[in-house]
């Protein structure tokens, strides 16, 4: 569960010398958001979005229209990229916790993933989202239950014990304190080959737990 | 199955349009055509000159080093003799007509540089064919002969092959011979050692022919191109040889004129009639520079969609 | 991995033409190619000689030529429009982000630098690393790409080492840079099989890690059914077919992809069903394409609209798409081959025939002439490349024998020496009673009649200064078979017998195509009705429709004339169907010689089991074992003591003591049923329960 596990090897990417409007044309052709702008050997330079690639109408308030189409067509994407200590990067070994911590820290929906500043990827808050998907069991069939347990050691095992010993599957687990009460967990499972009255009714034997939510998802 | 009457190839060209298609490849390269334009030019005039010169070569009619005049175009030398008309002759002996030795005064048909190129070219395939098909040692014996006369200055070769034998239209061919052969050799051996490596020679061993028969009726034919070129050039350098032989007073027996011995003369006079000299120098010129531009026109041509 | 996300594709093509301006005009050798690669795809691209597929490669490059330009079309990488780009962009996406590896890795290594210095240029260069880094990354890249002693090899020159380790160089090299895209001109074709099979292995190890999207460039249909997950079919610069690996084996729908892959020979499928049927016709040159659907005149199901039309390429099920007007009504398991091109009946060989040919512990070795001054005198210590060792067997009449193994197993110069173009050192060889032991120089000419070759390289085997007739009546003037009034009228019936007519008579080779010219090569062979031919890779030369042609022709001629028959290949699956007995070599040695079936079913040598799951299969659902050979083939000059193979012998475990005895003892003849003999010290027993290489073919047309 590294940034190299989701990101998105081989991105495309501009160059700093490219008019903005060929960058929006290259966004727009090929549905990104979001272009690493390199230099020789795919060094990382900066980062432009299509909000960047937006030219705020304040500024240019006091021009008339000629000057406004000669900046327009003159604008270089190195003139309104992100850059320099602006520019957020993660490393393809980090954890995808870290990139979402650096993307929510900094409100931005992108990261470029180098290497010794070397382009080697992109990671987009799609991709962590596909993540969070993925590891709560995705679109795949199967049970999906909630259960809040006591902020203890061993409650953990004791749900996995009791499907185990059903012969059941675990095909995907979150656990996550719960929202709205600091002192219980939630544990989030999606059961596979389980008929769902059959699960409920095991965990409800479990003690101290409850069953918050429960689903069949196909 | 019984075969009917044999009928007419219809898809394998003429023999006709072979030899326009060789030809034409002439015409594509404008080096090539330019070189030809040069050297048809003498030679048409050592033909013309056969039956007719402006006048008689070796009559000393005129007033000494005149320059050019409606009489004379090129002028006259310092022994008041017509220099075109002598600079025609001197085209027959090295393209035309070769002086047997003896007082009979017989010429066999062909000049001199042609017989010597002709003659190094078969001296030179002979060995180069064996020393590059045999290998082995029959290679290594002939190379080092082979570089040992290449390791001699030419002209001193040339000396010692006059000396040794006297002047004479034949004396020459054969030291032009003798001079080429290594050039022509070291080039036959390389074409023959790269086409032996084929998979027709293997074949034609396999089939037990002997070693003659492989070398001459199934390398040379292959060779036909690079070879070709090669003589070309070689007419230039023979032609090259016979005026510095020429000039050097050994050449072709006077006083019948040849390029060479009339630069020679006419040096000597230099300060009265530069003309003289720059005649049949620009002659010897052109026609060198013809043959090569030849020459290598046609090379550029059979090389140009080759591999 | 969710599958929601989709990226835009690596590189895409839309309706690509590329044009060569020649002398009077220009050609287009490529028309309307459209397709797109993603990350983490190979998409491969099939076709025989001439079809514009290494073209196409080019022109994403820019690497056409003076001459050569993209007439049409857009070539999109990474959503940027390739045609026109130009100077210093070119050379940056060249450099950064694509690559490209070719068919000869001698074209890519510079011969005078090593191999450390020009692989850490492009690290230095491209990317300013320092040099020091540079060479660490790149001894990490080649121990990636699994080549032994990596640090060692950076300091060697290419000369130094094998094709095999120097293609892993160029795709090391290649992927230093971690490009995008990875285009690959036939990489591994020429490799020996079992390199070309971990080099296979590797292409699709670096693949799954680096997420490059591969073009894979190959005329082998198998190679291409084990590295692609699509592919594209092109013929005479068009693309005709395209769709998923399956797809395109299971239910090829255009007819020309049928027929391709009715002439590929496919390994596991038993000897009846493994006839080869030709696809009739040549490949249109490109300024002399047919009107109407490009196919056409080659097509089994022309019809008058295939004339006048062209047709586009339309979607089919299973994202297929083909160029062809009646697809939806071909059903390729109807077909039955028309008269021509029906192959001969494979009838039972009278194998109790007379022997004309036994060689009997046959050994040539070749003099080393080392360069040191000791050598020179001749007082150096006398070295020998032990090119054949010990070769036995016995050849009835009207029989074929195949001889398979890779470089360097000594099968060439097992038929050289047979010939006599060397001779032998040792052994005995006699061939019709006569011993065969020295060179042809010494040799009857009767004999020599009777005893003629077939060459590989259909380009050199014909004299270009002499027509075919010329050449073909050379033997016949030679050997005096045939009186001088009656040379041309047999020489046209052996053209005929060729299925080339008459009007070839007075044709130059130039004139003639790569499969003419090995016909003739063949008539040339058979002119003096000799007892005995021995091919050397007759085929190896030819795409693989004109194969099919050569080898049924050849079985034909058999059939008619008798003749016996030696045939090397260094494809086991060439030699299947057409050899009555098989003889595998490896470095000098006969390892394994029996009945062609029992070649290809248990007990194998462990050698012969090695080769066989190296050989990539036309059939992505086949299942292969999967044995690779550690190691280089030693050298001749060294070769390993006892057992020759017992250096990279995967079954050597199941022997006592880790084998022991494979390096100490040569080993004996094991004696199999029907003449099958292995060379191993494994007992037979053993060698009977290893499982067939082979299993679960689809059938097929």
């Amino acid at each position: 569960m590294l940034v190299k596990d989701y990101m998105t090897r081989h991105p495309i990417m501009i160059s700093p010398e490219t008019p903005s409007a060929e960058a929006q044309k290259m966004m727009l052709e090929n549905d990104v958001r979001h272009l690493p702008v390199v230099g020789d050997g795919k060094r990382i330079l900066g980062l432009i979005t299509r909000d960047k690639l937006r030219v705020p109408p304040s500024d240019l308030g006091s021009l008339n229209i000629w000057e406004i189409s000669r900046i327009l067509s003159d604008l270089k994407v190195k003139d309104m990229m992100v850059k320099g200590k602006d520019l957020e990067t993660v490393g393809p070994n980090e954890t995808l916790e870290f990139a979402a911590q650096a993307m929510i820290k900094n409100k931005i929906g992108c990261l470029p993933v180098t290497e010794d500043g070397i382009v080697v990827g992109i990671i987009t808050e799609v991709d962590l989202l596909a993540e969070l998907s993925d590891l709560l069991g995705g679109s795949v069939s199967g049970v999906r239950v909630t259960i809040r347990t006591p902020d203890k050691v061993g409650e953990y095992a004791k749900i996995t014990t009791a499907i185990a010993e059903k012969g059941w599957g675990i095909y995907a687990s979150g656990g996550v304190r719960s929202p709205k009460n600091p002192d219980t967990w939630d544990v989030i499972i999606k059961v596979r080959n389980a008929p769902k009255d059959e699960l409920v009714a095991v965990l409800q034997g479990i003690e101290g737990q409850e069953i918050i939510d429960v689903r069949e998802v196909s | 199955m019984a075969v009917k009457t044999i009928t007419k190839s219809a898809s394998g060209p003429s023999r006709l349009q072979t030899f326009w298609d060789s030809i034409s490849i002439i015409f594509d390269s404008r080096v090539a055509t330019v070189g030809m334009i040069m050297v048809f030019f003498w030679v048409i005039l050592a033909f013309v000159s056969l039956f007719w010169t402006p006048y008689d070569p070796n009559a000393s009619d005129f007033i000494q080093n005149l320059g050019p005049s409606a009489e004379n175009w090129l002028g006259t030398d310092h022994l008041g003799r017509d220099i075109l008309s002598r600079l025609m002759q001197g085209t027959q002996v090295i393209l035309l007509k070769t002086r047997l030795p003896g007082d009979a005064g017989i010429s066999i048909p062909g000049g001199v540089a042609i017989w010597g190129v002709l003659g190094s070219l078969s001296l030179g395939t002979l060995l180069g064919l064996n020393a590059g098909y045999r290998g082995g040692w029959w290679d290594q014996i002939i190379m080092q002969v082979l570089d040992a006369l290449i390791a001699f200055p030419r002209i001193v070769l040339y000396l010692v092959v006059i000396a040794a034998l006297g002047q004479g239209d034949l004396v020459v061919i054969l030291a032009i011979t003798i001079t080429g052969a290594p050039g022509v050799a070291r080039l036959v051996r390389s074409l023959a050692m790269d086409i032996k490596t084929r998979d027709y020679i293997r074949a034609a061993e396999t089939r037990g022919e002997n070693v003659w028969f492989i070398m001459f009726r199934e390398i040379l034919p292959n060779a036909r191109g690079p070879l070709l070129v090669d003589g070309m050039l070689r007419v230039g350098y023979a032609i090259f040889a016979i005026g510095t032989l020429g000039f050097l007073g050994i050449g072709l027996p006077p006083p019948d004129p040849d390029w060479g011995n009339m630069v020679n003369e006419a040096r000597r006079n230099i300060f009265s009639n530069q003309l003289a000299v720059i005649w049949p120098a620009l002659a010897i010129s052109t026609l060198v520079i013809g043959l090569n531009l030849f020459a290598d026109g046609l090379r550029e041509e059979l090389t140009r969609y080759q591999k | 991995m969710t599958e929601l996300k989709k990226a835009p594709p690596v590189l895409k093509l839309e309706d690509v033409a590329v044009a060569y301006k020649v002398r009077g005009g220009e050609i287009e050798a490529v028309q309307d190619v459209s397709f797109e690669i993603n990350r983490g795809e190979t998409h491969g691209i099939v076709g025989e000689s001439g079809c514009g597929k290494s073209t196409v490669a080019w022109a994403v490059v820019n690497f056409l030529g003076a001459n050569g330009y993209v007439k049409r079309g857009s070539i999109k990488f990474q959503g940027k429009e390739l045609v026109g780009v130009t100077g210093e962009e070119l050379r940056r996406l060249r450099g950064d982000q694509i690559a490209m590896v070719y068919q000869d890795p001698m074209q890519a290594l510079n011969p005078s630098m090593r191999l450390g210095d020009q692989m850490s240029e492009v690290l230095t260069v491209h990317r300013g690393m320092a040099q020091k880094e540079a060479e660490q990354r790149c001894i990490e890249m080649l121990e990636r790409v699994y080549m032994p002693d990596a640090a060692n090899v950076m300091k060697r020159f290419p000369h130094q080492i094998s094709g095999g380790q120097q293609q892993r160089v160029v795709i090391a090299t290649a992927l230093l840079n971690n490009p995008a895209l990875l285009l690959m001109d036939e990489p591994t074709t020429a490799l020996d099989v079992t390199v070309e099979a971990a080099v296979l292995d590797l292409i699709a190890d670096l693949r799954r890690e680096f997420d490059t999207a591969i073009m894979y460039i190959t005329h082998n249909l198998g190679v291409v059914a084990r590295v692609s997950t699509r592919v594209g079919v092109m013929y005479a610069g068009e693309m005709v077919e395209r769709a998923t690996v399956e797809e395109i084996y299971k239910n090829p729908r255009h007819p020309y992809t049928q027929g391709l892959i009715r002439c590929v020979p496919k390994l596991g499928a038993d000897k009846a069903k493994s006839v080869l049927y030709p696809i009739r016709g040549r490949v249109p040159p490109p300024n002399n394409r047919p009107a109407g659907c490009v196919f056409g005149p080659r097509c089994d199901y022309v019809q008058e609209r295939c004339r006048e039309e062209r047709p586009q390429l339309r979607e089919f099920p299973n994202a297929s798409l083909v160029r062809c007007h009646f697809a939806e009504e071909i059903v390729a398991s109807d077909w039955t081959p028309s008269e021509d091109i029906m192959p001969p009946s494979i009838t039972g060989k009278d194998v109790a025939a007379e022997t004309i040919l036994k060689v009997d512990d046959l050994k040539k070795y070749y003099k080393v002439t080392g360069s040191s001054l000791k050598d020179v005198i001749g007082l150096g210590e006398k070295r020998y490349v032990k090119a054949v060792e010990n070769a036995s067997f016995e050849l009835p009449r009207g029989t074929t024998l195949g001889v398979v193994g890779e470089s360097g197993c000594g099968k060439s110069t097992l038929i050289k020496t047979l010939i006599g173009l060397e001779d032998t050192t040792s052994g005995n060889a006699k061939f019709l009673g006569f011993d065969i032991t020295n060179e042809i120089a010494n040799r009857d000419l009767s004999l020599i009649q009777e005893l003629q070759m077939v060459f590989q390289n259909p380009d050199s085997t014909m004299n270009p200064s002499y027509t075919v007739g010329q050449q073909i009546a050379r033997p016949m003037e030679r050997f005096k078979t045939v009186s001088k009034e009656k040379i041309r009228e047999e020489v046209i019936k052996l053209l005929t017998a060729m299925r080339l007519g008459e009007n070839y008579y007075n044709r130059l080779p130039r004139q003639l195509s790569g499969g003419e010219k090995q016909r003739v090569g063949i008539a040339r062979a058979l002119a003096s009705h000799p007892d005995l031919v021995l091919c050397d890779e007759p085929v190896s030369a030819l795409d693989v429709s004109v194969q099919a042609a050569i080898l049924n022709l050849l079985l034909e001629v058999q059939q008619e004339f008798n003749t016996t028959l030696v045939f090397i290949a260094h494809d086991l699956s060439v030699v299947r169907f057409f050899s009555d007995q098989v003889a595998v070599m490896y470095l000098g040695q006969i390892m394994e010689i029996g009945p062609a079936d029992a070649i290809y079913a248990p007990p194998y040598h462990p050698y012969s089991e090695a080769l066989l799951s190296a050989v990539p299969i036309p059939d992505p659902t086949a299942k292969q074992k999967h044995i690779r050979l550690e190691g280089n083939v030693p050298s001749a000059i060294n070769p390993p003591s006892g057992c020759r193979f017992h250096t990279r012998c995967p079954r050597r475990e199941l022997l006592p003591d880790g084998g022991k005895i494979c390096s100490q003892e040569s080993p004996p003849w094991r004696e199999a049923d029907d003449g099958h003999r292995i060379f191993c010290h494994l007992p037979l027993e053993t060698l009977r329960t290893f499982d067939p290489v082979i299993t679960q073919l689809t059938e097929g047309s």
